[in-house]
């Protein structure tokens, strides 16, 4: 009949600390032989001096003192934490950085991947989310166990002088932004994606801008630049977009729009405003071969590209005009406002 | 229904845990081992559960409030817990603090009282 208490003591001196264990054991034995006592005292008091204790009487004080989980958690309250709240702000800054770098890290290698591999470009460009995937639980997964380890093996006084929040002062408390001084995330980041797809296409891989003609099972590519003439523009451009790509990272970095950063904004905006202006005023541009591959098909108006002779096509660059001068002037606006 | 009375279990348990300490401290100026404790604060009507106990306990033995000593007269050995000077002090110094919260409290509840006897007269 004992061995259902050794099961019990056993159970719970598998979860408790190696070097209170059996001490704790002990006590937790002769405190569950005194309720046995008890409890067979008062079955006696109520059923007769001669009654028999039995297995249901262990079970009822095992019960009574709650599972073997429970018990040696109370054992050691402190250590019930993955990561406690001492150590969570630092945990999660420390999280969200690592997470950038893997992210920046991978699209890098990706981006040199695409541009010295043989492979086609899209089949490369397909792998980014998956490896993006992978390195985001890799990132995690690290500083998780890192700050799992620091939880579980840092002296308590260690960890409390670890917490972010211990020397927090209100003279210190940021102002709070105005809504349009406030950078956002997510549109910062898919600006920089973007130009950095926009940069490896029109550099590295101009040709695939093309037209896609299938017809009786074969696909006809022709491509929509003369490359050499592009490729002329393309000098210009790539300073303006890598200066972009570097302002959007600032961007990232301080969270808050300032005079300065408004003026390079306009200065790059006007750049690229005033190349793609130049490119569509050139007839050279296109691919001479492009008016044969369109004639006869919906994209017909694509000839006018060169000419700048349709309505359509200036009420086009028009609307990208005025949506940069709006931005423009957006930025003029907010900077003086805010002086 | 119930819902309100998990909750009202879930505050009750919260007050105990915060008077716990005091409610053990107070029965340890004589020695007692560990089951001797449960059944002096059941019979004066305080019920702890024996999981929260225990290991209370050892961990104000480890804050240095309570002395042990396993006692072998018996026939099982039993460990038993007392309170050292410095858990006398502590104790005298939490005795203190309750008799003003109470009395705090007792104030406020009484202000309460008279509050509801104005609006049911109103």
């Amino acid at each position: 009949m004992k061995d259902w208490i050794d099961r019990y003591l056993y159970a719970v001196g598998q979860k408790l600390p190696r070097l209170q264990r059996e001490d704790i054991k002990k006590e937790l034995r002769s405190i569950i032989l005194d309720a046995l006592d008890e409890r067979i005292a008062n079955q006696k008091l109520q059923e007769g001096e001669d009654y028999e204790a039995t297995e249901e009487d262990v079970f009822a004080v095992l019960e009574s003192f709650g599972s073997p989980d429970e018990v040696a958690a109370n054992y050691k309250p402190s250590n019930r934490y993955l990561i406690g709240p001492e150590l969570y702000e630092l945990y999660r800054i420390l999280l969200y950085i690592v997470l950038g770098a893997a992210a920046l890290g991978i699209s890098i290698a990706t981006t040199i991947d695409i541009i010295y591999s043989q492979d086609p470009f899209i089949e490369q460009l397909l792998k980014l989310p998956m490896n993006l995937i992978s390195a985001a639980v890799n990132a995690v997964g690290t500083v998780t166990i890192i700050f799992a380890i620091i939880q579980r093996f840092g002296k308590e006084e260690r960890i409390k002088g670890i917490d972010l929040n211990k020397n927090w002062n209100p003279r210190n408390l940021e102002p709070v932004p105005v809504a349009h001084e406030v950078i956002k995330v997510p549109d910062t980041i898919a600006a920089i994606c973007l130009i950095i797809i926009a940069l490896i296409i029109f550099n590295k891989f101009p040709h695939i801008i093309a037209m896609y003609n299938v017809s009786k099972g074969t696909t006809s590519v022709t491509p929509i630049f003369n490359l050499d003439v592009l490729a002329g523009y393309m000098k210009y451009m790539n300073i303006l977009w890598i200066g972009a790509v570097l302002l959007n990272i600032y961007k990232l970095m301080i969270g808050k729009w300032n005079t300065f950063l408004r003026l390079i904004e306009i200065v790059i905006d006007m750049g690229v405003l005033i190349i793609v202006l130049m490119m569509t005023g050139n007839p050279a541009i296109l691919n001479p071969s492009i008016k044969d591959a369109v004639a006869g098909t919906d994209m017909e108006f694509l000839m006018k590209l060169g000419g700048i002779g349709s309505v359509s096509f200036r009420i086009f660059i028009a609307v990208i005009f005025l949506f940069t001068v709006f931005e423009a002037g957006k930025h003029i606006y907010y900077s003086i406002k805010s002086h | 229904m119930s819902n309100l009375e998990e909750i009202v279990s879930n505050l009750t348990m919260e007050l105990r845990r915060g008077i716990l300490v005091l409610c053990v401290l107070s029965q340890l100026e004589e020695e007692q081992y560990g089951y001797s404790l449960v059944q002096s604060l059941a019979e004066r009507g305080m019920i702890i559960d024996q999981s929260t106990l225990y290991p209370l306990l050892r961990r104000l033995e480890k804050q240095g409030l309570l002395d042990s000593n396993w006692s072998l007269d018996e026939n099982r050995p039993r460990r038993y817990y007392v309170l050292n000077e410095k858990g006398k002090r502590v104790l005298n110094r939490l005795i203190e603090e309750w008799t003003g919260m109470n009395s705090t409290i007792t104030k406020l509840l009484e202000a309460k009282n008279g509050d509801e006897d104005n609006e049911r007269l109103d």
